[in-house]
């Protein structure tokens, strides 16, 4: 195993502590026994860091990454010996159970998740001196509240000139990325349908054709990522407020788990009754487009034995 | 195996124009060769007859159950893309003959209608072994599924309705550009079955290989069987041909991505 993976795989027990965060990594090796052959004793230089994992937002994108790896494994390796929702149930609590265990840093995730590939920004563009003379006008403030002293303006030049001076000359543009969360229970929603579709083998037709994967390949996808992301966005509030003389444990469960895996029931109710309704409707449109050959065939004879 | 000359393949020259062609100088569903064990044969094993009573040795599974963990993203994306317009191409195939046998029954061929349903048997095994192989490497499908669905419905039912001849040119167009593509993602695949640092190919890849090479025979087979019964007989051979054939590339290259 690379140092890499090495330092990723080791931080994963930190997670429920200290987020994802440089600092998780860096404690990655220190803290494991010191008689693990991975151990180090010093925490991981930044330098180490920053060549393995590159800097800004790069290493907790990774730590991320790795532990969807790790929650998604056990449904990977997992082959149903037959498909049935309650399967599909199990695998999706356990993988709440996974999230849960991240306790009140899940959030963090999910704005990792959330955040751009790269920082989006724009060019400040020069602007012609009249124009940035105007700007250098300091106007006094509309409305001074009462018991406070005017404070002095601020030019637009001078705002313009920090923003440029603190982002090299570039307007930064703060995006997000919406497709991250749903993306992470796309892949969730996959590998748990995954075991099921090995242990299903072939669906055949009325033909005898084999039957699939069809609009219903993507369609059992997204509505099952719907379902668990409504289900985990459970545990995504905040902690009920306790007495003033008590405070959570430090690898406190989600208090929401309970909440989520009920929440998670009703949604794959909910899926598995539309699912049953879109095969219904696909085999009667089977049974209708069957009769309508039928009858074409019927009026075809009879056109061909008009003058019989 | 051995290299076959334009003067003994029937069919379309430009099939020939790449030296490097290999065929096999039999046909797979030859009687000499119908007995043998087939690589498609390790996904859906063939139905033992009555008189089989040899009992099997347990298959190791890895070759069909499991998919390589060790492939760079270039590697995979490339499985991916093979396993991806193959099952969409099996599927066109399915539809197409759907079609004509329905275009024929339409016009009471009886005698085409039986022979599309004997070509369709074989498409349908392979739309099968597709499906299998897609859920072993976990490929995404195409999402263009029903839409290649009514095209080749479409496609196969108007050349059957213009005649027998002109549903045996759709096959004969559709077959030669199906073989050439086989052809090409074997070689494309040949990287992936090298030994590297010392670590022997994971078995589902060679397998994958025999599949194709498999698939790639059938396909032949039923051009072959298609230009027997006249498919350059149809009126407008030509033009048809060069119509399905540059839609079956396009449908290809979409296929790969979408």
């Amino acid at each position: 195993m690379s140092l890499r993976a090495k330092i990723l795989t080791h931080s994963l027990p930190l997670l429920p502590t200290h987020s994802f965060t440089r600092q998780t990594l860096a404690l990655a090796l220190s803290r494991l026994p010191s008689d693990h052959p991975d151990h180090r004793v010093e925490p991981i230089p930044d330098s180490v860091l920053d060549t393995l994992f590159g800097d800004g937002r790069a290493a907790p994108k990774a730590l991320v990454q790795r532990w969807e790896e790790e929650g998604i494994e056990p449904m990977e390796a997992e082959s149903g010996s037959k498909p049935s929702i309650a399967g599909l149930e199990s695998r999706l609590r356990s993988r709440l159970t996974y999230s849960a265990g991240l306790g009140h840093y899940l959030p963090e995730a999910y704005s990792i998740l959330s955040a751009p590939e790269s920082e989006t920004s724009i060019p400040i563009p020069s602007i012609p001196l009249p124009i940035r003379q105007l700007l250098r006008l300091r106007l006094p403030p509309i409305y001074t509240p009462p018991g406070l002293a005017a404070h002095g303006a601020l030019s637009a030049g001078d705002y313009l000139s920090g923003v440029a001076g603190r982002n090299g000359g570039r307007l930064p543009i703060p995006l997000t990325n919406p497709i991250g969360p749903m993306a992470y229970a796309w892949r969730i929603a996959d590998a748990a349908i995954r075991a099921d579709e090995r242990a299903e083998g072939i669906k055949r037709g009325v033909m005898n054709e084999p039957v699939g994967p069809g609009p219903e390949w993507y369609t059992s996808r997204i509505s099952l990522a719907l379902a668990y992301l409504r289900a985990e966005s459970h545990l995504l509030k905040p902690y009920p407020d306790l007495p003033p003389n008590q405070v959570y444990a430090e690898k406190q469960p989600n208090p929401h788990l309970a909440s989520a895996h009920q929440a998670l029931e009703r949604n794959l109710q909910s899926y598995r009754r539309t699912r049953d309704t879109v095969d219904g409707i696909e085999k009667g449109a089977g049974s209708v487009g069957g009769y309508l050959e039928f009858a074409a065939r019927s009026v075809g004879g009879l056109w061909r034995s008009r003058y019989l | 195996m051995q290299l076959i000359s334009r003067n003994t393949l029937a069919g379309p020259s430009r099939l020939l124009a790449r030296p490097s062609l290999l065929l096999p100088a039999y046909r797979s569903h030859s009687s000499a060769s119908a007995s043998a064990p087939r690589p498609s044969h390790a996904y859906i094993p063939p139905i033992p007859s009555a008189a089989d009573t040899q009992v099997k040795p347990a298959e190791d599974t890895r070759a069909t159950a499991t998919s390589p963990t060790n492939l760079s993203p270039e590697e995979k994306e490339l499985i991916a893309r093979i396993v991806r317009v193959d099952q969409a191409g099996e599927l066109g195939a399915n539809w197409i003959y759907r079609g004509q046998k329905w275009g024929s029954a339409m016009r009471g061929d009886s005698k085409t209608v039986k022979q599309v349903e004997e070509m369709w048997e074989s498409e349908k095994h392979h739309l099968a072994t597709m499906r299998l192989v897609q859920t072993q490497h976990s490929v995404r499908p195409t999402i263009l599924y029903p839409v290649w669905q009514g095209m080749a419905f479409g496609l196969g039912a108007v050349t059957a309705l213009m005649g027998r001849e002109a549903a045996m040119a759709c096959t004969e167009a559709v077959e030669t550009v199906i073989g050439e593509h086989y052809d090409d993602q074997i070689r494309s695949l040949k990287p992936l079955l090298e030994t590297k640092s010392g670590v022997a190919p994971h078995p589902s890849l060679p397998l994958l290989k025999g599949v194709l090479e498999e698939f790639r025979d059938d396909e032949l087979e039923h051009l072959d069987t298609a230009v027997e019964e006249g498919a350059q007989k149809a009126p407008g051979h030509s033009l048809l041909s060069a119509i399905i054939g540059a839609g079956c590339r396009v449908a290809i290259k979409v296929s790969e991505r979408v």
